[in-house]
């Protein structure tokens, strides 16, 4: 990754959007990537199958924080199903980098993991 | 510096010379593993090229010669901690060591063990997991300067069967008084064991003088190959302690109704082991005798305080060891507001190897310094002065760029 693109996601990281528990949700669950020490909860309001909205809290790093804070933002007014055919490259996407090191990859996929353990259990129930 | 050839050295040590994203490695991850001497790698091929048979039980000659270097290792590590050869059990690491320990010692219900929460897991978990047994587990305290509340070992609850304790933190770099610490604790009638995992490879170790009933060592962190450790039981206590792993090697007799036993240090070594590794070891110690484990602590100490000396001049970057009396070449931190994490990759596209996370010290990070990570270099002898100019200049422009003011 080119130092500028990193500064760029810190940038994000410090201040990063959709951070805190909504005042309405009725999906929430943690995540963890043991590595790294990060531990995320993660927040939706879904209503018939549509993410009203998204929100997360928790700490991370950079890279945990900036996937997850993206997700949330791509994901609000979506249908939460989407999440079950995203992967990796997805998130790769949504930083906007080609690559990353197999010691972050759970760092990148820590949110995308929590919201797909919602859609199971919001199928399962 | 002393009578110390660093750049002799170094140039025994072929990884490095190797370039990590186009820069010199400055390798400062050796309380993680240590690098491995030529003499060590080359070992390793000399054994399969010309020794390999599986050793004790096989009678032909080059299963002889299997046996005497398995045996001739042992005789090395022994020697190197002051111990008898039989005193010496092969482990995969300082972790099985442990948790042999944990299944072999005749713990009764409503019995105590201690530990601390200055610990790895690997001497934290094997004792959690005996409160399903009915056993009480006390954990010591750290205080804001990194040492253990010595109160708690002058008067052990009742019932202490066990104390454990680190002989020097991966975090905090504090080097525990664990002669003092036996000493107490044996006047009370309680054994000890020591994880000296951090402590072995970094100075002169002598069981004798310490005193210990069980200690425990990994091998890769003191240039062997991974997979092979070593746990010390004292002579005597080992007849009481009952069988870990059971299977091949580890008896005298076997019929369907009737076991008998080896003695120690077969009986805790079942199956065929990694005499390879052990092999590897015994070089190892060779190669850290004729360096002289005093020079290499006199060494460290002199690296230890001059990289502190230096981070005395860093901006936005908090530090989290080095304040208790002894400390070894352990330098943990965080660049304030930076995640370790991305605090390691940032220096590891200048070279620089360092860890970041937890530690495996989970505990002492999250509840006690109330962390969610910290970054951490960690010095070994092949280190040098220049290196950690280059860390330190490093995690400075870092700490500009990055750092919260």
């Amino acid at each position: 990754m080119e130092d500028d693109k990193f500064y760029e996601l810190v940038e994000l990281y410090r201040n990063p959007e959709h951070y805190g528990k909504l005042s309405k949700y009725n999906y929430s669950e943690a995540g963890y990537s043991p590595s790294c020490g990060d531990k995320f909860s993660v927040y939706l309001d879904v209503e018939n199958g549509i993410v009203k909205d998204a929100s997360f809290d928790g700490k991370g790093c950079v890279i945990s924080t900036v996937s997850l804070s993206k997700l949330c933002s791509y994901i609000i007014g979506k249908p939460l199903k989407e999440v079950k055919e995203m992967e990796l490259k997805d998130i790769k996407n949504l930083l906007g980098i080609d690559e990353i090191s197999i010691s972050r990859v759970k760092c990148a996929t820590v949110g995308l993991d929590t919201i797909k353990k919602i859609y199971k259990e919001i199928n399962s129930s | 510096m002393n009578n110390m050839d660093i750049e002799r050295i170094r140039r025994d040590f072929p990884i490095l010379s190797k370039k990590i994203n186009g820069n010199n490695l400055i390798y400062l991850d050796n309380a993680a593993t240590s690098q491995k001497p030529s003499t060590v790698i080359e070992g390793i091929k000399y054994f399969y090229e010309s020794i390999n048979a599986n050793p004790i039980r096989s009678i032909h000659s080059l299963a002889e010669e299997a046996t005497k270097a398995y045996n001739n290792a042992r005789e090395k590590v022994a020697a190197f901690i002051n111990a008898e050869p039989e005193e010496i059990v092969f482990v995969r690491n300082a972790t099985e060591a442990i948790n042999l320990v944990s299944f072999a010692f005749p713990f009764k219900n409503g019995d105590r063990v201690s530990t601390t929460y200055m610990e790895h897991h690997s001497n934290l978990l094997p004792w959690l997991r005996l409160k399903e047994n009915g056993i009480g587990v006390d954990i010591v305290s750290v205080s804001d300067d990194y040492e253990l509340d010595m109160e708690y070992y002058r008067q052990l609850p009742k019932n202490t069967r066990l104390v454990t304790v680190t002989h020097a933190s991966n975090v905090t770099g504090t080097v525990n008084d664990v002669k003092e610490i036996t000493k107490l604790s044996h006047e009370q009638g309680s054994l000890v064991l020591v994880d000296a995992a951090q402590s072995v490879p970094h100075m002169k170790f002598d069981v004798k003088d310490v005193g210990a009933d069980f200690i425990a060592f990994s091998g890769h962190k003191m240039l062997a190959p991974f997979g092979i450790g070593v746990l010390y039981i004292k002579k005597d206590i080992a007849e009481n302690l009952k069988p870990f792993l059971t299977g091949g090697e580890m008896i005298k007799d076997v019929s369907l109704s009737r076991v008998i036993y080896e003695n120690a240090p077969n009986l805790f070594e079942a199956g065929t082991q990694n005499v390879e590794g052990a092999y590897g070891l015994g070089l190892a110690v060779d190669y850290l005798n004729e360096i002289g484990m005093e020079n290499i602590e006199k060494y460290e100490n002199e690296l230890t305080a001059y990289l502190y000396e230096k981070a005395k001049e860093l901006n936005n970057v908090e530090i989290y060891s080095g304040k208790s009396k002894r400390f070894g070449g352990i330098f943990s931190f965080n660049v304030s507001g930076l995640h370790s994490h991305d605090t390691a990759y940032l220096l590891d596209k200048k070279g620089i190897a360092i860890r970041s996370g937890f530690h495996c010290a989970q505990p002492l990070i999250e509840d006690r310094l109330k962390l969610d990570g910290a970054a951490r270099a960690s010095l070994y002898f092949y280190n040098t002065k220049e290196e950690i100019d280059t860390f330190i200049n490093e995690l400075n422009n870092i700490s500009v760029k990055y750092g919260r003011r």
